[in-house]
């Protein structure tokens, strides 16, 4: 794994509980310097629109410093909101983590 | 009325009341103690153990400062009003206790009847108990008299005697001495349950579950009478009309003063017309009420969180592309925080119900709870102007299911002759044709009309567009009867699920055998795809559409089977086994 790249990987639900933390913990990365994030969404069964918009202002954030952050492994249904939402345009998303660290770094 | 402190009866002097006030659940009702110089009162002494220890504090205070009769008084023999009563021991003790609970309460309490205490749904045990003073018995508003309570040493007499109220109208009462002249006195009012009475002391009516009779997963409980609650809230107007009272204190909630009293009384009356039929609220209903809850909450969630994601989707490519001020407006369609918040708090009480904390009735009603809020700050007809009318649709039909549901009727089916074929050939224009047209972007007059144009185009997802779908239309179908917005919605709820899975392949086609029409579609894929959670809803769906869903599982593919009745054969006959009819 190339010391870059920095990984992150949430558990269980991303909702309006808990999107603040993964809102957080991608600020705190973002604004600590990483430029290649990856998501691992492997944990995650379930997402909501708090969920969806923590991730793509981080994107936004990341973009704009000229860094890159990739999804992978989703869930049947993360993935089925992603598609049904138009998400699925906005974010490079994988099948793996390893896919992951490849386009994170191109 | 402040909550928990003694203060002033009104109309009554000498005579204190402490009101113990909760929340409305059906966990535990409120609670009051009346204290007399020579009498205590309890009035619902309720269904928590920590409730009523303060009650039995306060009680056992009051009796070592002066001791004197304790009349516990149940206005009815629900368990969140009496549970306490019949389990903890503090009640057991009071020295000189009588209880006086309506007749028909008093033989539920002796005879352990689960079904009319509601022990049954609320799932907890009771005890058997002798009641003291039987009130209000059959016939006593024909005649006057007086009778005499059983327990001996008490100032149990009583007189009963009906109350003529203007307008040729009376009322059951029976009255017992409280203090000097004051009196307090029973008034039967069944409707909510045979048993339910109102009390009144001086100016206060404590009038127990009376304004939550008409009230949805209330109505329809065992004992529930819609003909005896319309004649109670007659009398009961007629009562507050005679004047004498300012306060009413509810088995649940806030004290009311008699303005807003009149004003629920009146729409009970109104809502009472139309609860003709109702379906009895009994663990089956409650059972399958909770079911469905809990797979129509999970598409509910699915589907808010893919419109509210489309907008926050659309809302950033507007911002891309400089286009702030339509973002905005698209931001302010849908209060996502809010449907979050609400989403996520169902989930939490979902998981309670999943490890058994929480009962059927708890999670149906909870649903409701959640329902209704999201139909309030869901507004389709503007979400309709930017997004796909199918996801719109289907929100606003899945809430009011459930609204109607946990009302206790069935919900709305259309059934209308249909032929099948055209009814799957619009689905599939549906799915290949655009909801935008490009010329309005080219032909907008305005900055206003481009920048709703591009909204539209933008908002356009399109989860077929990997899908190849062959289409076999089945010959000389006949006629089916099916109610069609229902049909059309299971088939794009199924079209999506399979095209997003990944699938790129499908078959669909219709057909008709044994006096049945039918849609089959057949893809490649793991059986994961429709999971149990996704068969359940379609069943339902299905039925409620008026056909019957299969699927099985052939090679390395699966075929899903929708049946509905054609013309020819007797659609009476086959809705009898549709379990949700209209």
């Amino acid at each position: 794994m190339p010391q870059s790249t920095r990984v992150i990987s949430p558990v269980g639900r991303i909702d309006a509980a808990t999107a603040p933390l993964l809102e957080n913990e991608l600020s705190g990365a973002i604004e600590g310097g990483d430029r290649y994030i990856v998501v691992d969404l492997s944990s995650v069964e379930y997402i909501s629109s708090a969920g969806l918009r923590a991730l793509l202002a981080a994107l936004k954030r990341q973009k704009s410093l000229g860094g890159t952050l990739v999804l992978c492994s989703l869930h049947p249904y993360v993935k089925e909101v992603f598609e049904m939402t138009g998400f699925s345009r906005i974010f490079t998303t994988c099948s793996s983590k390893e896919e992951a660290f490849r386009l994170s770094e191109t | 009325m402040e909550n928990q402190v003694w203060q002033p009866l009104p109309g009554v002097e000498g005579v204190q009341i402490y009101p113990f006030l909760r929340k409305v659940d059906i966990i535990s009702s409120n609670s009051y103690l009346v204290a007399a110089p020579g009498l205590l009162v309890v009035v619902d002494p309720g269904g928590l153990p920590e409730q009523a220890d303060i009650l039995i504090g306060e009680v056992t205070r009051l009796l070592e400062e002066k001791p004197r009769p304790v009349l516990i008084c149940l206005t009815h023999v629900h368990l969140d009003h009496c549970h306490q009563l019949l389990h903890h021991p503090g009640f057991q003790e009071i020295p000189h206790r009588l209880v006086a609970v309506h007749e028909r309460g008093a033989q539920a309490l002796e005879e352990g009847d689960r079904a009319a205490t509601i022990a049954d749904l609320i799932q907890q045990d009771m005890k058997k108990m002798t009641i003291d003073i039987p009130l209000l018995p059959d016939g006593c508003g024909e005649r006057s008299h007086e009778e005499v309570g059983r327990l001996v040493g008490v100032p149990s007499v009583t007189c009963l005697e009906p109350l003529q109220i203007e307008g040729g109208i009376s009322l059951p009462r029976q009255a017992m001495t409280l203090h000097g002249h004051s009196m307090i006195e029973f008034f039967h009012t069944p409707g909510h349950s045979p048993d339910s009475i109102c009390i009144r002391i001086g100016e206060v009516l404590f009038i127990g579950d009376l304004i939550f009779a008409t009230a949805p997963g209330v109505a329809g409980l065992k004992g529930w009478d819609l003909h005896a609650l319309q004649s109670t809230l007659d009398r009961v107007m007629a009562l507050l009309s005679h004047g004498g009272i300012s306060i009413f204190l509810p088995g649940h909630g806030r004290p009311l003063d008699t303005p807003t009293m009149l004003r629920i009384l009146k729409s009970m009356k109104k809502e009472a017309g139309g609860l003709e039929g109702i379906e009895p609220i009994n663990l089956e209903w409650v059972k399958e009420t909770a079911a469905f809850a809990g797979d129509l909450m999970d598409e509910v969630d699915r589907l808010f969180t893919i419109i509210a994601g489309r907008l926050v989707y659309v809302a950033h490519v507007l911002d891309e592309l400089e286009e702030s001020g339509e973002a905005d407006r698209l931001r302010g369609m849908i209060d996502s925080d809010l449907v979050d918040e609400l989403l996520s708090d169902f989930n939490r009480f979902s998981l309670d119900y999943h490890s058994g904390q929480v009962l059927d009735i708890h999670l149906a009603m909870k649903a409701n709870q959640i329902s209704q809020k999201l139909e309030r700050v869901y507004r389709g007809e503007m979400l309709g102007s930017v997004l796909d009318l199918s996801l719109v649709r289907r929100v606003e039909r899945l809430l009011e299911d459930y609204t109607i549901t946990f009302r206790g009727f069935r919900p709305r089916i259309d059934l209308e002759v249909t032929d099948l074929s055209i009814a799957v050939g619009d689905v599939a224009t549906a799915i290949s044709c655009p909801n935008y047209h490009d010329e309005s972007i080219i032909e907008a007059e305005s900055e206003e009309e481009f920048a709703r144009a591009l909204a539209l185009r933008i908002a356009y997802v399109n989860p077929f567009e990997n899908l190849d779908l062959e289409y076999i239309k089945g010959r000389d179908l006949p006629l089916a009867r099916l109610d069609r917005e229902r049909f059309g919605d299971i088939l794009m709820y199924l079209l999506e699920k399979i095209s997003v899975a990944g699938v790129t392949r499908l078959s669909l086609a219709t057909g008709s055998a044994e006096e049945m029409v039918w849609i089959g579609l057949r893809f490649q894929g793991p059986p994961s795809i429709i999971g149990e959670k996704v068969r359940r809803f379609i069943a339902h769906s299905c039925k409620l559409s008026g056909g019957r869903y299969s699927a099985n599982e052939a090679g390395d593919g699966i075929n899903i089977l929708l049946e509905y009745p054609a013309v020819t054969a007797q659609p009476q006959d086959y809705l009898e086994q549709i379990p949700m009819k209209g």
